[in-house]
Parts: structure tokens; C-alpha cells; sequence
């Protein structure tokens, strides 16, 4: 009797040859390792998306809060003094620079001098008006008093500044036409 | 092939490391009795866990008209070849035989006393070239053209080694009959 062998090896077949036992963790191991380059590359771009995310959002939020401060006192929910003591910083610093900047232009000593005085006086009313405030505090009457002396200060600084400039202007222009 | 495995290879082609890892729980011990006609265990292990890893990275090519099976099957068996080439086994014969006759190259009828167990100690002594090709057309089932893209021979090479093989396989049968006929 002869067999075709080939059909011999038609049907699958058992040979049971068992995988060493630590095949499963070894190949885990292997996967993991195969992977991490591209992984890598996509987690850091992933985490360079959310940092340039995150520090928008912070910038966003920040100048948000700026400008509401600014703009409304009411929106913000911290006590009033201290959204009035953000706005008279900001406004004493401007003021401040302004006042540099003016004492820079001007060249006439007299000038700077009556108006250090006007400002002196301006200062005095602050003060005056400070004090009232802290013996009534919430007294929107004289937050905006406080917040008009500020502006009128500011706006002394800024007239004379542009004046100063005009005079200059013409100046130049004058002598030019010499 | 059914609807959660489809689903499992599409996990694995968007890098789901889970359903990498079912695919080889439910491969690994087929693919392991494939990779062992080949070579030892130990680097039967390795060639069918960087088959795996392979097959992973290119999933892209596989297409669902085969089945997951069988084509990583031929993913392990190349990986096997590689692995023997690597120690040095040339699978070019330099100096061809005269085949006799068509017929008996596809003459595979051997005494019915024979048992697979014994075709297959024999098989194993055959000299590894052609010990190759019988087992990937014996046991794997290819023909001589997948056979010969495998291993990288001409189709007439591959006809030869297996012709070769067949007729060792028969000399060392030879007792083996005569055990049986006593």
C-alpha cells in the first residue's frame, strides 16, 4: 500500500511546542521599545500645542483682566479699595512719567515750577479726599473725585507737554525761515 | 474572517498597543509551531516576536483578501529564512542535476506504514537547503513560485533542492519500510 505523503500534511497538525514563559512580558517589552521614536515625536509636538495653548490662554486672560480693571471696577468681584488702589497705581506711575517727560521738554525753569505747584495742590485735594474715603469707604462720590483729581493731574502733564511741542514746532519752523 | 478581528487589525494599524498585544496572544502559539520547523526555540521566539513587530509596521499593505493568518505566516517564514541565511546557508546549488521526468518530480507516494511522525524526524536530517524547501511545500503548502520569491531562488532551483530532498527523504525511509515489513 502506498500513500500520497503530501496529504499527510493537509490537515494541521499537533505538535505542541510551548513558548518559554516570560514570551508574553519579552514581546511587551520588545513592542514598546519599537515604538517610543515616533511616540516621542508626536508627544512632543502634542506638548509643545498644548504649552503654546496654555500660555495663550494665560496672555488672554491676563490682558482681559488689565483692561477690565481699567475700564469697569464693578465686573470684578475683589473689594473696591483694592480694584481703586490698581487704578491710582496705574495712574500715579503715568502720571509719574509723564511729569519726567515734561520736565525733560521744558527748558524754562519757571514753567516747571508753577506747574510742580499746581500739581503739589492737586496732590494736597488726593490726600484730603483719601483721608475722607477712609472714614467712608464706598462712597462712589469720592472714589470718582479721587479718580477725576488723578485725570486732571494727567491731563495738566499732557496740555503743556502738546503746547511745548506746538511752540517748539514753530520755533524750528521760525528759524528755518531765517 | 469575523467582524471583531477586522476591528482588532484596524486598532492595531492606529497603534493601539492593547490590540497589538490580543493579536499576539491569539497568534503567537500558531505562529511559534511554524517558526520551530525552522529553527531552535529560542530564535524561533525571537523571529516570531520581530515578525510580529514587522507585521505591525506594516499592516498598511494587508489587505483583507487574505486571511490575518496566513499572511503572517509568510511574514514568520521569511523571517525564519532570513535567520538561516544569517548562519550562513545557501539556498543556491552551483551545480544542477538532470531531473529524470516530470512525473517524478510529483511522484510523493511512499509505503502507507510510514507515519508523519517518522516523514518528519527524517525531514529534520535532511542538509538544511533542501530541508527548506520540503517543509515550505510539504508542510507550508507553497508552491515552487512562492517558494522561490521566499527564498530568493530561480523556480528551477527550487524544483531541484525539493526533487533532491525527496530522494534522500526516500533512501532514509528505506529502513523504515523494512521495519514494518518484518
Amino acid at each position: 500500500m502506498k500513500q500520497d505523503i503530501r496529504d499527510l500534511f493537509k490537515d494541521s497538525h499537533i505538535e505542541r511546542k510551548e513558548l518559554p514563559d516570560q514570551h508574553r512580558e519579552e514581546f511587551y517589552q520588545k513592542l514598546k521599545a519599537s515604538r517610543p521614536r515616533r511616540q516621542s515625536k508626536l508627544n512632543s509636538r502634542y506638548l509643545w500645542k498644548v504649552a503654546i495653548i496654555i500660555i495663550l490662554f494665560v496672555a488672554f486672560t491676563l490682558t482681559i483682566f488689565k483692561t477690565s480693571d481699567r475700564i469697569s471696577n464693578q465686573v470684578v468681584e475683589t473689594p473696591i479699595e483694592m480694584q481703586f488702589e490698581v487704578i491710582e497705581k496705574q495712574y500715579l506711575a503715568y502720571i509719574d512719567r509723564e511729569w519726567a517727560s515734561f520736565v525733560s521738554m521744558a527748558d524754562d525753569d519757571r514753567l516747571v515750577k508753577r506747574y510742580e505747584s499746581k500739581l503739589e495742590n492737586l496732590s494736597q485735594d488726593y490726600l484730603q479726599l483719601n483721608q475722607q474715603l477712609k472714614e467712608d469707604p464706598n462712597n462712589i462720590l469720592l472714589i470718582e473725585a479721587l479718580v477725576e483729581n488723578l485725570k486732571s493731574r494727567l491731563s495738566l502733564l499732557k496740555d503743556i507737554q502738546k503746547h511745548i511741542h506746538i511752540i517748539n514746532q514753530n520755533n524750528e519752523q521760525n528759524e528755518n525761515n531765517f | 474572517m469575523s467582524n471583531t478581528h477586522s476591528i482588532l487589525i484596524e486598532r492595531c494599524r492606529k497603534g493601539d498597543e492593547k490590540a497589538m498585544m490580543r493579536i499576539y496572544d491569539l497568534y503567537c502559539q500558531g505562529m511559534f509551531q511554524v517558526a520551530c520547523r525552522y529553527l531552535n526555540d529560542e530564535d524561533a521566539k525571537d523571529a516570531i516576536q520581530d515578525s510580529f513587530l514587522k507585521a505591525f509596521t506594516k499592516l498598511e499593505f494587508y489587505t483583507e483578501q487574505f486571511s490575518f493568518g496566513s499572511w503572517l505566516k509568510r511574514i514568520v517564514i521569511n523571517q525564519c529564512i532570513d535567520a538561516l541565511k544569517k548562519n550562513k546557508v545557501e539556498f543556491i546549488e552551483s551545480s544542477q542535476v538532470q531531473l529524470t521526468t516530470l512525473t517524478d518530480l510529483d511522484d510523493w507516494m511512499f509505503e502507507s506504514s510510514i507515519t508523519k511522525a517518522q516523514i518528519i524526524e527524517v525531514i529534520d536530517q535532511l542538509p538544511l537547503k533542501f530541508q527548506v524547501v520540503v517543509k515550505l511545500y510539504l508542510i507550508e503548502g507553497f508552491d515552487h513560485e512562492e517558494i522561490a520569491s521566499i527564498l530568493n531562488i530561480p523556480v528551477k532551483t527550487s524544483r531541484t533542492h525539493l526533487f533532491r530532498g525527496k530522494k534522500i527523504l526516500r533512501e532514509q525511509l528505506k529502513p523504515f519500510y523494512d521495519e514494518a515489513r518484518y
